[in-house]
């Protein structure tokens, strides 16, 4: 980690570099601030909001985000759409690395991290939801290492460990499958012991459906996304494959998430009549709640439409991007905007601009080692020697 | 009796076994749990409380908790809205009184001990427990500090050490345990100077508050607050005003904390035992499709070459033909020709001899040489 | 007799150990977790079974 940052100095000042240098700085100094004083040193939090965007941004959206991986792999190898096999490289590493900063940042959150394993070796706490999702992203962690592990191999040449990791696809795409829908719902399953703090709008008993629809739409909208991003940046490290067949990725992923977002605005509509909350929907909440779902569901839902009627990629992918960030407003409504609603304001959490800081920081990781990765694994492009495997 | 019920058990279990569980289970999933014979509460009786704060007092002792920003005696503090913090494990608050606003009504927070904790229920290592004498106890040892236990309690019960950067804790009323283990009552009942607070049996207490409102019912509401709350505490409460004034959510409802959750786990094993056939399921209907798409991509592969193997064999046969009729035609031409020319130079002999029938008798080189003429035209075409 | 008695003290302790709805839960969970790992790895195998004699089998 510093190894890479300190190689990227040396080579050359540009401004990415300095910028990500400033970040890296600073997220290093809170990080020996929030291990030396606490974490009253360096967030907000309090006693009527122990969650702050250290869980709702980089656990919840981070995971949500990180859904590419799985949806992807589903996409290509269990529903057969061969035609966007060159992304799913991309999109395993996403979701790699999105869930290995995920475990990252959540060292800074928890209390006494290095106790992170207690829960399979001393606890057992069946009964939580929690536990569940603990069990999970630890096994679906090292599914995605095992699925992203070809890369890397192939990179070093070790070809015979290599066939083996593919070899494994099909299992370890459909155990990625069940593992992310179960953790994945299960984090919006997280607040269903809290009816009495989140808003009623948003509590449902739907939530973990809602939680694991919503992260289909994510990971959907992520991988076309990051498609825009590395077009731009990494363009010359792009074989032919890719760019020549993400046009037609772009729209045929913008359908499926135009359609999955119809889904998702319908089940949404329920969740409100099933609770019967019409009449809250007048209230500024309401108000809020229906900017979520019209302006961040709807919208997309009908912009991703157009965009695939008129095969307008560039539209496709502003439109997911949009789209990524109605996902961001869903998470933070769900673990800190909406929850604890009936609290007075001073009573209210606002995050400090350290915790801020320190989610840049892990975003910011999390670019410096694709970027690292991308510009020497064969993730964009098919590795010579192993052309045409399928794989 | 007890014999005889003990041989009718065994006949049961004779009979069958499994039904006997199943009707157990059964029994428990409808949510038929009563909690622990004869655990220990307390009453709350909310009428009493003079807001004296010596139970916050002896609380900070008995636990031996950091001394407090003003002293206990200053009776200032219960003005402010205050709440449990991990310094403090109960505090008093002042709430003004709508009927009587001359008599202002003082309300003891602390944790409750529900019968089914919430904070037990969500946390992943298990650091909380319902005692079967009541308290609801806190292990550290264990504790990852996820602070799941604190998003998961409807009464805002559990704090935090958030300046602890190593070995933070979860702190908590602990019903005071380990003096309840000794024969001691909870340092906060023990002190309490009109009776407010009193501690014994779940059952005892409660029938004690049911009676007190029989008897008095223009002193309390009739609501005993606890005894269904969450599926009820161990710490319940008489009220001479509605519960919602003095700070006491009454939108609580009266389901277990682990019934919340209990239909998303259920839904856990659901995905497991059924994704995996699904998914495997979908698999094999797009391998069987891509192969019988490709079977038939073979076939017509196979089937085109074949019509243009068909087609350029007529097309090679036509050509030929035509050649061959090209052929014939030319030859015909050539011979009408060929005759023509021989014609022709036969009447032109035949003219020239009459001219020259007497002096030059030559006709034959010229025929000749007709005849090369009429090879060479031939081999043009 | 014996296995009786015992059988019965068993059915006595299922009915008479769960004093909470926590505990129960406790209980049928970790059963179901453990169930869940036997499960996944058993559908493996059994998808293996059942292939084996397939034609395109790979």
């Amino acid at each position: 980690m510093s190894g890479e940052t300190s190689t990227v100095k040396r080579t050359l000042i540009t401004p990415f570099n300095v910028i990500t240098g400033m970040i890296v700085l600073v997220g290093l100094m809170i990080t020996v601030l929030r291990f030396t004083k606490g974490l009253g040193a360096a967030t907000n939090l309090s006693d009527y909001h122990p969650w702050g965007i250290w869980i709702g941004f980089d656990l919840l959206v981070g995971v949500a985000l990180a859904a590419g991986g799985y949806v992807t792999s589903a996409a290509v190898y269990i529903f057969g759409m061969k035609r966007y096999h060159f992304a799913v490289r991309p999109a395993v590493l996403t979701g790699f690395l999105g869930y290995l900063f995920v475990v990252v940042a959540l060292h800074y959150d928890l209390g006494r991290p290095w106790r992170l394993p207690y829960p399979f070796i001393m606890g057992w706490g069946t009964t939580s939801l929690l536990f569940e999702v603990g069990l999970c992203v630890a096994l679906y962690l090292t599914v995605l290492f095992l699925e992203f592990s070809p890369a890397p191999l192939e990179w070093l040449g070790f070809k015979k460990t290599r066939n083996l990791a593919v070899r494994l696809t099909m299992v370890l795409t459909i155990l990625g499958v069940v593992l992310s829908t179960l953790h994945q719902s299960s984090l919006g399953a997280l607040f269903l012991i809290a009816p009495s703090k989140l808003h009623p709008l948003w509590y449902s008993p739907y939530l973990p459906v809602f939680f694991f629809v919503s992260s289909i739409i994510a990971g959907l909208s992520m991988v076309m996304f990051e498609g825009m991003l590395s077009h731009h940046a990494f363009h010359e490290k792009m074989d032919e494959t890719h760019l020549t067949e993400s046009d037609s990725l772009t729209i045929g992923f913008g359908k499926a998430a135009s359609l999955v977002l119809a889904g998702y605005f319908t089940i949404k509509i329920i969740g409100v009549a099933a609770g019967n909350h019409w009449d809250l929907l007048t209230t500024p909440y309401g108000i809020w709640f229906l900017v979520e779902i019209i302006g961040f569901v709807a919208l997309p839902c009908f912009l991703y439409a157009v965009g695939v009627r008129d095969k307008n990629v560039k539209w496709i992918r502003y439109t997911a991007a949009w789209t990524v960030l109605g996902i961001v407003i869903n998470r933070l409504n769900i673990s800190v905007i909406a929850f604890n609603w009936h609290l007075p304001a001073a009573d209210r959490y606002v995050p400090h601009w350290m915790e801020i800081g320190i989610s840049v920081f892990i975003v910011t990781l999390i670019i410096l080692f694709y970027r690292f990765i991308v510009t020497r694994m064969p993730i964009l492009y098919e590795h010579p020697d192993y052309q045409g495997g399928g794989h | 009796m007890g014999i005889s019920r003990r041989k009718f058990l065994g006949w049961m279990g004779a009979a069958g076994m499994a039904a006997t569980v199943g009707k157990s289970a059964a029994a428990s999933s409808t949510g038929q749990f009563t909690g622990f014979p004869d655990s220990k509460a307390v009453l709350h009786d909310i009428t009493r409380c003079i807001g004296c704060r010596s139970c916050e007092d002896s609380c900070n002792k008995v636990n031996a908790l950091p001394g407090p920003d003003q002293p206990f005696s200053d009776l200032t503090v219960l003005e402010e809205n205050r709440r449990t913090t991990s310094k403090s494990f109960t505090v008093v608050n002042q709430y003004s009184n709508t009927s009587k606003p001359e008599k202002p009504v003082f309300r003891k927070i602390q944790c409750n001990h529900c019968l089914e904790p919430a904070c037990a229920s969500v946390c992943f290592v298990r650091a909380f427990t319902k005692t079967p004498v009541g308290p609801v106890t806190y292990d550290p040892d264990v504790c990852v500090g996820c602070r799941y236990c604190m998003i998961a309690c409807p009464f805002d019960i559990p704090t935090y050490e958030y300046d602890e950067p190593l070995t933070p804790r979860i702190m908590k009323c602990t019903m005071c345990a380990p003096r309840i283990e000794e024969g001691k009552l909870p340092g906060c009942v023990s002190v309490c100077p009109t009776e407010a607070l009193t501690f014994g049996s779940r059952k005892d207490l409660i029938k004690m508050a049911r009676e007190r409102i029989l008897n008095y019912p223009d002193r309390y509401v009739d609501h005993i607050y606890g005894e269904n709350e969450m599926g009820g505490t161990s710490w319940l409460y008489l009220s001479g005003v509605p519960f919602h004034e003095i700070g006491m959510r009454e939108d609580l409802g009266i389901k277990p904390a682990p019934e919340l959750t209990s239909g998303a786990l259920g839904i856990v094993p659901m995905v497991v035992g059924l994704w995996p056939v699904l998914l495997t399921g979908i698999y094999g209907m797009t391998k069987r499709k891509e192969k019988i798409a490709s079977n038939e991509k073979a076939a017509a592969v196979s089937d085109t070459l074949k019509r243009a193997n068909s087609e350029a064999a007529k097309k090679l046969a036509a050509a030929i033909e035509k050649e061959r009729l090209d052929k014939e035609k030319a030859l015909e031409a050539a011979e009408k020709r060929k005759e023509k020319a021989i014609r022709e130079a036969l009447e032109k002999a035949a003219a020239k001899k009459e001219e020259d029938a007497a002096d030059s008798p030559e006709p034959d080189n010229k025929k000749v040489h007709t005849t090369d003429d009429t090879m060479r035209s031939e081999e043009d075409s | 007799m014996n296995t009786r008695i015992t059988r019965e003290g068993d059915i006595n302790q299922m009915n008479e150990t769960f004093y909470t709805l926590h505990t129960f839960m406790l209980h049928s969970e970790s059963v179901t977790y453990f169930l869940m790992l036997v499960s996944l790895l058993g559908i493996l195998g059994f998808w293996l079974f059942l292939t084996a004699r397939d034609d395109d089998h790979e």
